[in-house]
């Protein structure tokens, strides 16, 4: 055995470098620690420090998902989604990672997400993929603190990132912060700070931000120097909004350039180059030194070559008296302006052109605008030749050509680039009814020798019509052919129409949607046969179906969640239809109650089926201010001048319902009114109405002092934007009382005065009109039939009917004509110990709205003694009207209106039917058309004046 | 046992653990993720990845470099701004032969006769596929197509600019500065010039364009840990 000594003593060399050797290989391995921290540190504080090229198609050895702050359901959607990209067994591929962190965006469930990857297994030959998901946190509400300087309503449009529903995060919110001192920077708050703080709700989905703001001082004006190299215009001080010590905002800045400017403008230097304003800021005082720096520029003169205009047309077309400029650009938009102005007269062709000149020596620069008017004409006609699939009549709203009118001061519409886009026009129409081929290959002007006629042809050669010679369906799978193409609009033989095609296209996207799959999408596609066929193939991404399963209801804080549910038209459990969440949309905005109302859904789960997706539904509510304040005045020559007073508050008790006080007083009316109104009383969708009304009605005959209460409950039948139907059931209890009798005393029964009435009435009423307030389409239709019963509570009995007909047209060949047609019948009976309708019951007729050849309800049986209008107990009036524009704010209307009052059915004789003859002008005003029409009775009673002129607010009918 | 034996044996335990725990430390991080938000849109890390791929003057060595990541990032985020404008445009629809055209152009400038499968290569380092490069590229092209319409169709230089520029640049570096051969070089050179002057205009008309976009736009950039911050 060798001497361990010496064993040892051999090694010690090595031992000793050994030693060192440790020594070093210690040292090394603290360094390597330190470095191994460090590296770490900065994987998890940079973005991929690390090369991670080596995890590209690695076998994945498992997969982790971690779903924030969610619940366990919401972690196993989301594994389930991520899943479908990304599975153990499966090469990692960095395309899949990609498309996994998109669509987990795209259905919302999460706001940000990371994917880390890890070496596993002992050759590091596997990864472990672990995804990290944010869930999307939305904004519920957003409210504001110490902004009493200025109104929250500026503050909350002024934020672009920030609103109810969208996403919430710092960077988001930090974004409003900006926003909002950048708004009080603006208004001259230059210490303005914004902080903010979020609180969430127990969903976890949602969350109010509250802004904190300081505005601080609001700064004030110092000085105002404008910094001139060459002549100042006297008033370019006078009346700027910056005067020293007022308060300094950007807006004011800006108006006080405009200023500036105009004043130069005004002095005839047309060309001012006016500096960036400078502000400064002295934090010492709190004050701000306002500098504009300005080159006056050459005084400029214009003159117009070829044409003359009035100086004072010239200045509001040309943009170098409205804007200034020599630029390129200012002098050609003045040659387009002149261009148009001339082609409103007729010269349809006029060619303008500019030329700047050169200074002159006391440096005065003119602008010429050289005018070739060419000739002047009227567009007489229109025409469209080589085809009869389409007429100028089809298209005569589209094109923007236009015939000379028949009123004074037209001469039609029409240009070059006018008739070129009108040649465009025609052949789109053309290939959406089948003629793929068309071409407008002439766009033909014919003028007359010796007038200013101007026919503009349009030379179509159709080509061919394609034909569809089958319809195909790809991507159903739910429906079959015959579910979705039940009757359909295009069918194989028939000529290729895009209208009718698209149609067909959005009722089936209408029938999948009505039934939950509310992302299915229809594309239809055109595919060529042979000749001139074509298969028509509606392509379908049906999605998958949707149900909610929660409804979740934010941002109400006076309105009780109760009231809102009653409008809600889905109900949890039920299949998801977008029509019916925007139709809860609009009963939600129709309640008065709420500035805004988004309703947005968001999928939380899958169905047990595996399938369908669980979705929940958010309603996030804004509420407006409950109290509405309405006043206005009117005018009309039946009534005399008239004021409105209404006092309303759209959702007492929180509960939606509504209580209006209302006051009116006209020369011939006067009332107050209290009322009520539950918009769903029963759960059944029938809105309830109760009022109080007193008023105070002065006839010609006799004045009469009317106290109702009123109870109405409305069922609809139908409430679309096009189409309303409905039945309304009431029930009056009225105490009337006649006075200022202007009657042979005869001629009243005694129940007329005082008259207590008990009535039920029903009211169905049917409408299409496409405006309620000047309709030219559709029609309307309302029957009321009313009994008065002493088993009512009243002491007069009869039966009273009255029927109602309006339609309008457009005229097939004069489209911008329309012709308005109105029937009204009334018929009342007495019954029982009654008999005869009160007087104040009864019909009465003449005036604006009904036969314009009499004054107001002067038509029908007078008295005989008075001469004084007594009402009748039948009532028919015909009206007929044609309306037409003159220019574009005055309209006229020629009108026969025919009929009369009579005072029971016995008393009914066609020589006693009167006629008027008439014709009036409407006025476009901002408040609605002002109307003045004259009617003539052509045929008529002789104890009546024969004509009558009457001046009112809106259309007859 | 010694004390120095027992340090000894520490320092191999941790030289040990050091040299277990790097490589697997050193093959650990953030695959892919949110990185910056554009009026909506997201843009990933994975983005960022394949368009420094796509760059010849970016060695892969950089490719996880966070500055380089940065300024590409930047640049997406540019190229996100235009897109969007892009993309209301049916002008800028690309055509599957531009595609080809341009993925030819690309592999062209990473090939050569020596190293042919350059690009493709590349291509894995970073596991951009196939259908994904076309995207890429069709994006570009549409951004190229819309710097066309939008900025070069009203790009005029005039015949004063071009003087001016040969007179400030092009001038003072001739040799021969007699009249006759001043004005042949600036005939030689006029062509040049205007191409120079228009692509510097075009530069500036987008620079300008793209920081009023910006100011526009809604743009967030994320940190790893999804804490962001306004860009």
């Amino acid at each position: 055995m060798a001497d361990p000594r010496s064993a040892a003593a051999a090694l010690r060399p090595h031992a000793l470098r050994g030693r060192r050797l440790w020594r070093v290989v210690s040292i090394a391995a603290v360094a390597a620690f330190i470095a191994l921290i460090g590296a770490t540190a900065r994987a998890q504080t940079g973005a991929a420090a690390t090369d991670l090229s080596f995890a590209y198609d690695k076998k994945v050895a498992r997969v982790e998902v971690e779903f924030g702050k969610g619940t366990a359901s919401e972690s196993a959607d989301a594994r389930q989604i991520v899943e479908r990209f990304v599975r153990p067994g499966m090469a990692l591929s960095a395309d899949e990672v990609h498309d996994a962190i998109r669509r987990l965006i795209e259905l919302g469930m999460a706001s940000q997400v990371h994917v880390d990857v890890s070496a596993e297994g002992a050759s590091a030959d596997t990864v472990a993929v672990a995804f990290r998901i944010t869930p999307l946190i939305r904004i519920s509400r957003i409210g504001f603190e110490g902004i009493e300087a200025l109104p929250a309503e500026d503050l909350r449009g002024r934020l672009t990132a920030v609103d109810v529903g969208h996403r919430l995060s710092e960077p988001v919110l930090a974004t409003g912060a900006d926003e909002i001192v950048r708004y009080y920077l603006d208004r001259g708050y230059f210490d303005a700070t914004a902080t903010w703080r979020t609180v969430g709700d127990a969903t976890g989905t949602r969350a109010e931000v509250i802004y904190a703001v300081r505005p601080g001082e609001q700064a004030r004006v110092s000085s105002f120097t404008i910094a001139n190299t060459g002549p100042t215009p006297p008033d370019v001080m006078a009346g700027l909004r910056l005067a020293p010590g007022k308060p300094f905002t950007i807006g004011d800045l800006e108006a006080d350039l405009g200023a500036v400017r105009d004043a130069y403008l005004r002095a005839g230097y047309l060309a001012p180059d006016i500096g960036r304003p400078e502000y400064v800021r002295n934090p010492a005082d709190g004050t701000v030194a306002v500098r504009i720096a300005i080159d006056t520029g050459p005084q400029v003169e214009v003159l117009v070559e070829g044409a003359e205009f009035k100086p004072s047309a010239l200045r509001k077309l040309l943009p170098i008296y409205t804007e200034g400029g020599l630029d390129e650009f200012q002098l050609s938009e003045g040659d387009r302006r002149l261009a148009d102005a001339l082609q409103r007269d007729g010269y349809f062709f006029a060619r303008i052109s500019h030329r700047l000149e050169p200074a002159s020596a006391n440096g005065l620069r003119r602008v010429v605008y050289t005018v070739d008017r060419g000739r002047r004409y009227k567009v007489t006609n229109i025409e469209i030749e080589g085809t009869t699939a389409l007429t100028y009549e089809d298209l005569a709203e589209d094109l923007q050509s236009r015939t000379s009118g028949f009123v004074i001061l037209s001469r039609g519409v029409t240009s070059r680039d006018i008739i070129q886009r009108d040649g465009e026009l025609i052949a789109d129409r053309m290939r959406a009814i089948g003629y793929r081929k068309v071409a407008v290959v002439e766009r033909r002007l014919g003028v007359a020798v010796d007038s200013d006629d101007l026919v503009i042809t349009f030379v179509v050669e159709e080509g061919p019509r394609s034909t569809v010679a089958e319809i195909g369906l790809e991507g159903n799978q739910v429906y079959s052919r015959d579910e979705l193409l039940a009757s359909p609009r295009l069918a194989p033989g028939e000529f290729l129409d895009a209208g009718r095609l698209q149609a067909d296209a959005n009722r089936i996207t209408r029938k999948y949607s009505e039934e939950g799959f509310i992302s299915s999408e229809v594309v239809a596609r055109i595919v060529d046969l042979d000749g001139d066929r074509v298969r028509v193939v509606y392509g379908i991404e049906e999605g998958n179906r949707a149900f909610v399963s929660q409804v979740v209801i934010a941002g109400n804080v006076r309105t009780r969640e109760a009231s809102v549910r009653k409008y809600l038209e889905f109900k949890e459990g039920e299949v998801m239809r977008l029509d019916k969440l925007r139709l809860t949309e609009k009963n939600l905005y129709d309640s008065g109650a709420f500035r805004e109302v988004l309703i947005r859904s968001e999928r939380t789960g899958t169905a047990p089926d595996g399938f369908a997706e669980l979705r929940t539904v958010y309603v996030d509510l804004v509420e407006s201010n409950p109290w509405l304040l309405v006043y206005g005045g009117g005018f009309d020559s039946d009534d005399g001048a008239r004021g409105i007073l209404e006092i309303s508050n759209v959702n007492l008790f929180g509960r939606l319902n509504t209580g209006a006080v209302r006051l009116r007083a006209s020369k011939r009316l006067q009332l107050a009114q209290v009322s009520y109104t539950n918009p769903n009383p029963f759960d059944a969708g029938m809105p309830l109405l109760g009022s109080v009304r007193f008023e105070r009605e002065i006839k010609d005959a006799f004045s009469l002092l009317r106290f109702s209460t009123l109870l109405q409950v409305q069922k609809k039948l139908k409430d679309t934007l096009d189409f309303k139907q409905g039945f309304f059931f009431r029930y009056n209890f009225e105490q009337v009382r006649v006075f200022d009798l202007d009657l042979n005393p005869s001629d009243l029964e005694r129940e007329d005065r005082p008259v207590r009435l008990g009535k039920l009435s029903a009211t169905y009423y049917r409408d299409s009109r496409n405006s309620v307030f000047d309709p030219d389409d559709g029609q309307f239709m309302s029957v009321d039939a009313q009994i008065a019963s002493a088993a009512l509570g009243g002491n007069s009995r009869f039966i009273r009917f009255f029927a109602e007909y309006q339609r309008y047209d457009k005229l097939p060949k004069v489209p911008r004509l329309t012709y308005a047609f109105a029937a009204k019948l009334g018929s009342a009976r007495p019954y029982g110990e009654s008999s005869d309708i009160p007087i104040s019951e009864r019909f009465f007729s003449g005036g604006a709205r009904t036969l314009r050849g009499f004054g107001f309800e002067q038509a029908g049986p007078r008295d005989p003694v008075t001469n004084q209008p007594v009402g009748g107990n039948v009532l028919i009036v015909v009206n007929n009207e044609l309306r037409f524009p003159i220019t574009r704010r005055i309209g006229g209307q020629v009108f026969s209106d025919t009929g009369n009052v009579f005072r029971n059915w016995e008393k009914v004789r066609f020589s006693r039917i009167t006629q008027t003859l008439g014709a009036g002008l409407r006025f476009e005003t901002p408040v609605g058309p002002i109307r003045v029409d004259a009617g003539y009775l052509v045929k008529g009673p002789s104890n009546v004046k024969p004509y009558a002129i009457h001046v009112s607010f809106g259309l007859a009918f | 046992m010694t004390i120095a034996r027992v340090c000894h044996r520490i320092g191999l335990v941790v030289s040990l653990l050091a040299v277990l725990a790097c490589p697997v430390a050193a093959q650990k991080g953030v695959f892919d993720g949110t990185v910056a938000e554009v009026d909506g849109e997201l843009i990933l890390q994975s983005e960022v990845l394949w368009n420094l791929a796509l760059d010849p003057s970016v060695a892969p060595a950089e490719f996880w470099d966070p500055a380089i990541q940065r300024l590409m990032l930047r640049t997406l985020v540019d190229q996100r701004l235009l897109l969007q404008e892009a993309a209301k445009l049916p002008a800028t629809a690309v055509t599957d032969e531009e595609l080809s055209e341009a993925r030819d152009e690309l592999a062209a400038d990473f090939n050569s006769a020596d190293d042919p499968t350059r690009f493709e290569r590349r291509m894995r380092v970073v596991g951009l596929t196939g259908p994904r490069l076309t995207e890429i590229l069709r994006q570009r092209r549409q951004i190229l197509k819309f710097v066309d319409f939008r900025f070069r169709s009203f790009v005029v230089v005039t015949e004063p600019e071009i003087v001016r520029f040969f007179e400030s640049d092009v001038k003072p570096g001739l040799p021969d500065q007699s009249p006759g051969a001043v004005d042949e070089a600036l005939a030689a050179k006029r062509r040049e010039i205007e191409q120079a002057l228009i692509e510097e205009k075009i530069n500036g008309s987008i620079d300008e364009y793209l920081e009023q976009a910006r100011d526009r736009a809604r743009v967030v950039v994320f940190g790893s840990d999804g804490e962001g911050g306004r860009d």
